[in-house]
């Protein structure tokens, strides 16, 4: 299980700035070292108004989403 | 297109599990003991929100949301020569952005520039509790209120968002700034603040950030936006750029709202707050026939509580920066003023 995360390019085309994935019950974040960083601070849950950090594992997964969806910044939905 | 392959919501998890009783292979099998075990533990909201935001799932809209959003862009007064070009110019090339959430279109307009699309179509329900007075079907014409009342009060934050149609579908057309980074990329690796980051910094362009995110701070709270955090506002050229507003104009409390922001990485309050937004909220609140001006533009956008609630923000916030605000021309004098620190907190009078 994983999660995309993407940035916009100006032309429209899109990079993937990070990718997230459950091992045994963490979250793994790999990619460009600023948006990692970002998310080991904690990313917002709308739900229950905590922060969640990759330890905290699916959840974290399903929190991006809701966290970047403003277009410039993309999350996807879990991914197999 | 990026990201539509491979989509698994938690739902299409259930029914492959179902399918492969005798497991097909460890990788689904493991997904869907995972999938049982978070279903059992007392707090599974993710697992349900999962469904609902995966994108994937139809949400009913009413039949009259659709007429008046019609009706919206048929009436809307545009403002700018910018929205002007967003509202006529004839959309080229559109292309998903395959968020798990909400439908997002990045959209290229003929001769002139392009616009990130959220179509009324695309909205689902996000963040049940934060968000529970925010009516799916209301997003859009929330980004297009917060970028007049951006305008209408000179915080000048949020880039040019009309309600227009485009490729059949009615939503929120706003502005592309190209090359803006996210305010998250100048975040240390600590939780210092932005603010504190930006000082040491000490170039010109990023004190105009300090005044910015100042300008931010009174903005979202006129808003009431419980979504901002250093993942949706933008920064070029130190002018920031307060994007991703659908979730505005919330009815939550002053405590809960204020305990939210409290979260927000790297980003801490300030109680220096700009002149000339002191100065033109301190007008509002004198001059009765402005509320008739806020209230008329923000007709058939907000409801009419929440144009209420607008309007009470508008003029106790007056009254606190009044009261509260120190105000300097010159940054250097703000720092002293603030003990050589910018990223003071508001004082209790302020927060309350």
């Amino acid at each position: 299980m994983k999660v995309e995360i993407y940035k916009l390019n100006n032309d429209g085309s899109q990079s993937v700035v990070a990718t997230c994935s459950l091992e045994s019950d963490k979250v793994m974040c790999r990619g460009d070292s600023e948006t990692l960083r970002y998310l080991e601070q904690g990313i917002g849950d709308p739900e229950t108004d905590e922060l969640l950090y990759p330890k905290d594992g699916v959840r974290f997964l399903a929190v991006l989403k809701t966290h970047f969806k403003s277009g410039y910044l993309s999350a996807s939905a879990i991914l197999s | 297109m990026v990201g539509q392959k491979e989509i698994l919501t938690a739902k299409e998890l259930e029914e492959e599990s179902s399918e492969q009783e005798t497991g097909e292979s460890a990788e689904h099998y493991e997904a869907q003991e995972l999938l049982k075990k978070m279903q059992i533990e007392p707090d599974n909201s993710w697992a349900e929100e999962t469904k609902e935001g995966s994108g994937s799932e139809e949400v009913q809209l009413q039949p009259w949301m659709k007429f008046e959003a019609q009706s919206l862009v048929e009436r809307q007064t545009t403002i700018s020569s910018h929205e002007q070009i967003i509202r006529t110019h004839e959309a080229l090339q559109a292309s998903d952005l395959g968020g798990g959430v909400n439908r997002v279109e990045f959209v290229e307009l003929k001769d002139d520039g392009s616009v990130i699309f959220k179509p009324i179509d695309g909205e689902v329900p996000i963040g049940k509790k934060t968000n529970a007075h925010i009516e799916v079907g209301t997003y859009y014409k929330r980004e297009r209120a917060a970028y007049l009342v951006s305008e209408y009060f000179g915080f000048h934050l949020v880039p040019p968002t009309i309600i227009r149609e485009l490729n059949g579908e009615i939503g929120s057309a706003q502005e592309f700034i190209p090359d803006a980074k996210p305010a998250y990329e100048l975040l240390k690796r600590d939780r210092s603040s932005l603010l504190e980051k930006l000082n040491v910094v000490g170039k010109r362009r990023d004190k105009k950030y300090i005044d910015a995110l100042n300008r931010l701070f009174i903005f979202d709270h006129l808003i009431w936006s419980l979504d901002r955090h250093p993942g949706n506002f933008l920064l070029k050229e130190g002018n920031i750029h307060a994007i991703d507003n659908g979730l505005a104009f919330n009815k939550k409390g002053d405590e809960e709202y204020l305990k939210w922001r409290a979260h927000m990485p790297g980003f801490q309050y300030t109680k220096v707050a700009p002149a000339d937004i002191v100065a033109r909220l301190q007008e509002f609140a004198s001059r009765p026939e402005q509320e008739e001006d806020i209230r008329s533009q923000m007709e058939g956008l907000l409801s009419a509580e929440e144009i209420d609630a607008l309007v009470y923000r508008a003029k106790e916030i007056a009254k606190k920066v009044s009261e509260n605000a120190v105000i300097y021309d010159d940054l250097s004098d703000r720092n002293r003023a603030a003990g050589g620190k910018l990223d003071i907190k508001f004082n209790k009078d302020y927060e309350g």
